[in-house]
């Protein structure tokens, strides 16, 4: 009489694994910059006064953060990397930046311990971002306009209350865990600089 | 792209004259929002008693655990399909209409609570509870509390407290209220946790949600979207924050728990120890006989003997452990320390005899645990390659069955045992899970072969020597040993003993001390 809820998705044909390294998108692999890397307020605004009209120029031709004229509101994923001072002033967190060679990893320390992670393209782009502490971060900073994508989608897997993974388009969102220890992650596949495996969001 | 607003309803505005009377019979507000008929079709001429009605026919017919014939810390417990709700299915798509459903439990386990005002036998027994090893503290849905069940608010300055509690799946909103909490025995009064704080979900809708919680995922405020009416947290902990200590609130990024002096005001607060929801098992008292069961639980779920499934599963929560003879930890049984988190060691080492197999990555999974709340094993992607659906459900082509290996975690508390013991090999088998679901005309509910995939980007590398309890874990790789896990086995959850609080005493097994926080079995 009363319809059970039950929503499973379609058989997909076994194979060895969906992904093993993020698609190839084609962005260019350009070593990252010093320039690249997005710094305090107050540095930034010292590097415009420091940059020559040129050198201004060509940063801003490499999509390099610290230039940047304007930031978004909010949020990080899939915005340039100048959102991520948004996101530490909101975590209260102080900051680390690590070079890779095909990306740059902010690391968010917050005053409780959190840890986040946020992973820029050397176009300048947060194409990943990773949570792990006592609480939730807040996701809708972090996801930016993806958030809403995130809680709306039908497309998830909720494995109980210690397990969801949602993906929507090009929008891969993981949260696990339980009460004392949530981690999680998030990803944008389309903006996956190549020569990154999703093995290296952690 | 699907409207935000389709799948997980905002919590239904309730006028605040009436949210702010306590205990308002929230059932009858939430289901006068709009009318269904029971096959999911909108038919708005539905009167509210109507639906509720409904609900009540509903429930009805559910599978209920059984009160009778228990001992006192005993309580039955049950794998099924879940409680009945209004409203609109979790993942559902966008527009589905408001409709009287099972939530459509799989692999998850219910018991009763009886939740009373505090010294009165004013009580109400609500079903379909979930048990939960990943959590601590009571938690009821206000749209099954009864009009006569008028908890006393916990209020700090004339202001109620008010948590946003967090899961991975989302957050539920609503205050803090004090309750005599009764569990187990037959007719549920085994066990009593006298005037402690639990959560009223969705009783709380007259306050504004802060942005804070709002966005550490999705809603989960009523029995449609949270999956149960109500859920009972037995894991490690003694408090949902700060065990004997404030909520350090106001360094999260996503505080727990708020005081909220106006409806549109709510602001982070340290919520005090005696403010936090607590695990009642930490707070059983005594029986008659001088025995307390405060030290934690013992989970029994039989093995399951159909590989793609069963419809309804019944097993036991015994509450203490090695306080009385049927709450003893299993012959053979060792004690794996969890660290501070809740967390401990695991690691996939390789195939049964005569199993498909499928690559390895090896590593150590430093960040996991043994969640009744999740309702399958969930593996990093790097510990092994599986197939998957589209949602991440492991469908191998045939059952694989691994062997794997447990370690307990060291650093938080002490005690005498071996506090980095290393399990026996066991196994664990992952099945099709589309195979699984479309058995038995989907009618089953219990898997114990359900595994998915998790931590598409994480790794599992840490060493297992060392000291786990860094502030906090930092990857995030780590098995989840959910609900399969527990099937044809007796799981004990050891509780934190911290040595400075009054229950939950060390447990003492052939004079051994064990301290938790820990699992045994």
């Amino acid at each position: 009489m009363f319809p059970r809820s039950r929503f499973t998705g379609p058989k997909r044909a076994p194979e060895p694994a969906r992904r093993d390294t993020g698609p190839a998108q084609g962005l260019p692999v350009q070593p990252v910059s010093p320039a690249a890397t997005p710094a305090a307020p107050a540095a930034r605004t010292t590097g415009w006064r420091l940059f020559s009209r040129k050198s201004a120029l060509v940063a801003l031709a490499l999509g390099t953060a610290a230039v940047l004229p304007a930031a978004p509101a909010r949020a990080a994923l899939g915005d340039k990397a100048a959102s991520i001072e948004l996101d530490r002033q909101q975590i209260r967190a102080t900051a680390h930046v690590s070079t890779r060679s095909a990306y740059a990893v902010h690391e968010l320390r917050g005053p409780d311990g959190s840890l986040v992670r946020e992973y820029v393209s050397p176009a300048g782009v947060v194409f990943g971002v990773s949570w792990s502490g006592r609480t939730l971060p807040d996701l809708r900073q972090l996801l930016g306009l993806n958030f809403d994508t995130y809680t709306g989608s039908a497309h998830r897997q909720r494995g109980g209350h210690g397990h969801l993974i949602v993906e929507e388009g090009n929008l891969h969102v993981e949260s696990t865990g339980h009460m004392r220890a949530f981690s999680g992650h998030a990803y944008l596949s389309n903006a996956i600089p190549s020569g990154v495996t999703l093995h290296d969001i952690q | 792209m699907t409207s935000s607003k389709s799948l997980f309803r905002r919590p239904l505005r309730v006028p605040a004259a009436l949210a702010l009377a306590v205990g308002v019979p929230l059932v009858a507000l939430l289901l006068s929002c709009g009318g269904s008929s029971s096959n999911g079709a909108s038919n708005g001429g539905n009167s509210t008693s109507t639906i509720a009605a409904q609900v009540a026919a509903c429930e009805a017919g559910l599978p209920q655990v059984n009160t009778t014939g228990l001992a006192s810390n005993e309580a039955s417990i049950v794998v099924d399909a879940g409680p009945c709700a209004y409203g609109v299915p979790y993942g559902a798509a966008a527009g589905t209409a408001d409709s009287v459903f099972i939530v459509g439990s799989q692999n998850l386990a219910f018991t009763n609570v009886t939740i009373c005002i505090p010294g009165t036998s004013t009580c109400q027994t609500i079903d379909h509870v979930l048990v939960d090893t990943g959590s601590s503290g009571v938690r009821i849905m206000s749209s099954v509390l009864g009009s006569s069940i008028a908890l006393n608010p916990v209020t700090a300055g004339g202001a109620p407290v008010i948590e946003c509690a967090q899961f991975a799946d989302g957050f539920t909103w609503g205050s803090i209220r004090s309750a005599d909490v009764y569990i187990g025995g037959t007719a549920n009064v085994g066990e009593k946790a006298a005037n402690i704080p639990i959560q009223v979900i969705g009783d709380s809708s007259a306050y504004t949600t802060p942005s804070a919680c709002t966005g550490t995922g999705s809603a989960l405020n009523d029995v449609a979207s949270f999956g149960a009416n109500g859920i009972i947290g037995v894991g490690l902990f003694i408090a949902d924050c700060a065990t004997d200590l404030a909520c350090p609130d106001s360094t999260f990024a996503s505080p727990l728990y708020y005081l909220c002096p106006t409806s549109n005001s709510c602001a982070s607060y340290d919520a005090l120890a005696t403010q936090q929801v607590v695990n009642p098992v930490g707070s059983f008292t005594s029986d008659t006989n001088g025995v307390n069961d405060s030290n934690g639980v013992v989970v029994a779920l039989p093995a399951l003997t159909v590989p793609t499934g069963e419809v309804n599963v019944y097993g036991n929560l015994y509450f203490g452990v090695a306080t009385q003879a049927n709450n003893a930890l299993p012959v053979n049984a060792s004690v794996y320390l969890a660290d501070a988190y809740g967390d401990f060691y695991s690691s996939v080492t390789g195939f049964a005899t005569g199993s498909p197999t499928v690559p390895l990555g090896g590593g150590v999974c430093s960040n996991s645990f043994i969640d009744s709340g999740s309702n399958g094993i969930f593996l990093p992607q790097s510990v092994a390659t599986i197939p998957y659906t589209p949602q991440y459900w492991f469908d191998p082509s045939s059952t694989i069955t691994f062997t794997a290996l447990i370690t307990g975690a060291t650093g938080f508390a002490s005690g005498s045992q071996d506090p980095s013991i290393t399990s026996p090999s066991f196994t664990f088998s992952i099945a099709d899970a589309t195979t699984l679901f479309a058995a038995n005309s989907q009618n089953n509910t219990a898997y114990s072969s359900l595994g998915g995939a998790y931590s598409t980007g994480g790794v599992c590398d840490s060493a297992t020597s060392g000291n786990q309890n860094q502030n906090p874990p930092d990857t995030t790789s780590g098995i989840d040993w959910g609900l399969p896990f527990f099937y044809g086995r007796t799981i004990v959850i050891g509780n934190e003993y911290l040595g400075n609080q009054t229950g939950s005493p060390p447990v003492t097994v052939a004079g051994s001390t064990f301290n938790g926080p820990f699992w045994a079995f």
